[in-house]
């Protein structure tokens, strides 16, 4: 039985956003055994996404989100609130999963029963592919974490730096500590985490390489906060939200937050 | 009593007590002082199989300062007396054998007048003329047996000292060593003799590759034996960098745990080294090779089957039981050709009382 459910969420599909989505779907093709997909996309997309058949290994499943609200964190949350399995990951659509993505984080979830999400190591490259980081890593590093390999409050409220996209995440604990808050900008990730880790969820790093990443690629949410004049954040505001998701993870659920300029 | 009874009833009470396994069999050991190291715990492996097969086997050490093995040896070691040197005034008698580790080799003029059974014991073989007068040989202090670990090392020992009967006596690697159950770790287990090569590579790996800042390196010293195997279990691969070593046994203990390693071939090739590792002559490749190894683990990359097979098969020789069954037949042959000689002394000297 299938007990994992990747996550994809997709709010448009222009000619570019086609060939990362096969890209994605394509890096899940080799788990079919094991994952279902379920793509979150606006209601006005389904028709396209089935179109698109996109695989033929994979039980893929299309969730329609009929609300105004089609931005990352909503289509998410709204993944993991129609989510079945025991547990979920996250696939962006213009990331990949590796090949040895389900292995590890497999073989970790089996022998660490008390964990509850699982992060691999991110490899961050460039929009041309080349490398240029790694995230998630350093809970590895000695001395960092209070435990080896895990991830605690305190290191957290001091490096913000982890990427949960990739991730592995028993469904439940996650629906009981609440999922991302749509309300906040850039730190949204970052909030949860903390909150995790807050509330005496174990999150633990799977020191192989699982997941990658594309840094700011031109038009993503990241790249837009520091470059699109719509939505850029300047220093103050990054400070602001960062400050925010300290204040807000003793919350299980998002409270009005108003951003005024110092 | 004339000079030839009182030999004779020597003869007889040394006689009487190696058939009754009472003669004693000496290993003199140096004091680690609390540091475990594979030569000593080698000493007392041999020591701990003679006396659990009814053999007097003591540890001999200088004096009553020696500070045992007890924080980094199990239990069943410290079965074993020690007595010393200074504090103890043994006699050693002619039944007796006495083994000195190599680098003792200043001790040997002094034992020249000892009539026991004399055997050098060389588990590196660099260390044999670090304390030997210039120019002299073992058998100038009567010393013509010698115990060693490899065949490399038996033929070194044969062309300097080829008056030398030498057996060879492989260290075993511990049950204990055995590939873990759980996830492996972005560890790893480090071991070189020269404590600057040790910085310095763990250095130059930092400085090299920065993306790799977060990898551990475990620093295997100071901890008890099965402190030691349950830290290299969970390790990914291993460094090992000691020109001097003649055996080998942390390359061995890795590849027990199915933990790969990354190494210098030392001064010496060990026996058993084969396509069972990531062996370079260079040391200044070490860095370049470790780090494309922990990329390509970290990437999910596994070891060939055939290079996990010749690691299984390398260590299948290195058993306690072939360790043990040689032990006991060495000191066995060397007690019994003890025995011969006493017996023909006997003879002969009961026949010139007779005359």
């Amino acid at each position: 039985m299938k007990n994992i459910t990747i996550l994809l969420p997709v709010h448009k599909l222009d000619e570019d956003d086609i060939i990362m989505l096969k890209n994605a779907v394509d890096s899940v093709e080799d788990f079919h055994n094991d994952v279902k997909l379920s793509i979150v996309s606006p209601k006005k997309l389904k028709t396209q996404l089935v179109d698109l058949a996109l695989s033929d290994k994979l039980e893929i499943n299309i969730i329609e989100n009929t609300t105004n609200q089609t931005d990352f964190t909503s289509q998410v949350n709204l993944g993991i609130e129609k989510c079945d399995t025991e547990w979920f990951s996250i696939l962006e659509m213009d990331d990949e999963y590796t090949k040895v993505w389900l292995t590890a984080v497999s073989e970790y979830a089996h022998n660490y029963k008390d964990v509850d999400v699982f992060l691999p190591i991110v490899k961050d490259i460039n929009v041309e592919g080349s490398f240029l980081s790694f995230t998630n890593e350093s809970v590895w590093a000695y001395g960092f974490t209070e435990t080896q390999g895990l991830l605690d409050n305190e290191v957290l409220l001091e490096y913000q730096n982890y990427q949960t996209s990739g991730g592995l995440y028993r469904t439940e604990v996650i629906k009981e500590n609440g999922s991302f808050k749509d309300n906040l900008k850039l730190t949204f990730s970052y909030e949860l985490l903390l909150r995790l880790t807050h509330n005496g969820v174990k999150v633990m790093g799977v020191p192989k390489i699982g997941y990658q990443h594309v840094n700011f690629r031109e038009n993503s949410l990241f790249w837009s906060y520091k470059n699109d004049d719509k939505i850029k954040l300047d220093e103050d505001e990054v400070k602001f939200w960062l400050d925010t998701a300290k204040k807000e993870f003793f919350f299980k659920n998002k409270r009005e937050i108003l951003y005024t300029k110092a | 009593m004339n000079k030839n009874q009182t030999n004779i009833e020597k003869l007889e009470s040394a006689l009487g007590r190696l058939e009754n396994k009472e003669s004693i069999i000496y290993f003199l050991t140096y004091d680690t002082k609390n540091n475990p190291r594979a030569s000593v715990k080698n000493i007392y492996d041999m020591a701990l199989v003679l006396k659990e097969n009814g053999y007097n086997a003591k540890i001999l050490v200088e004096d009553n300062t020696y500070t045992g093995v007890q924080n980094w040896l199990t239990e069943e070691y410290l079965k074993l007396e020690v007595v010393s040197i200074k504090d103890d005034k043994i006699e050693i008698m002619v039944d007796d054998v006495i083994v000195v580790p190599e680098h003792y080799s200043n001790v040997l003029p002094q034992l020249t007048n000892v009539k026991s059974v004399k055997v050098i014991l060389v588990q590196q073989k660099d260390y044999i003329f670090e304390t030997l007068s210039i120019g002299s040989k073992w058998s100038d202090y009567g010393f013509d047996k010698a115990i060693t670990t490899t065949e490399e090392s038996k033929k070194y020992i044969l062309e300097y000292f080829p008056e030398s009967l030498v057996h060879i006596i492989p260290p075993f690697i511990g049950e204990n060593f055995t590939p873990t159950e759980n996830p492996i770790k972005p560890f790893v287990a480090i071991s070189c003799r020269d404590r600057l090569i040790h910085r310095k590579l763990i250095s130059e790996f930092y400085l090299k590759y920065p993306q790799l800042r977060w990898i551990t390196f475990r620093d295997m010293v100071q901890m008890t034996y099965s402190e030691f195997s349950d830290a290299l279990k969970e390790c990914m691969v291993s460094v090992w960098v000691d020109d001097e070593s003649t055996f080998g046994t942390f390359p061995l203990e890795s590849m027990k745990c199915g933990v790969p390693v990354v190494g210098k071939i030392p001064n010496s090739e060990p026996d058993w080294m084969d396509e069972n590792g990531l062996w370079t002559y260079d040391i200044n490749k070490l860095v370049d090779i470790l780090a494309t190894y922990i990329l390509a683990w970290l990437e999910g990359v596994e070891l060939t089957e055939e290079v996990k097979d010749k690691m299984k098969s390398t260590v299948i020789p290195y058993t306690k039981e072939n360790h043990n069954s040689k032990t006991l037949s060495v000191f066995g042959s060397l007690i019994s050709i003890r025995t011969e000689s006493i017996k023909t002394a006997l003879t002969n000297l009961k026949q010139e009382e007779t005359v």
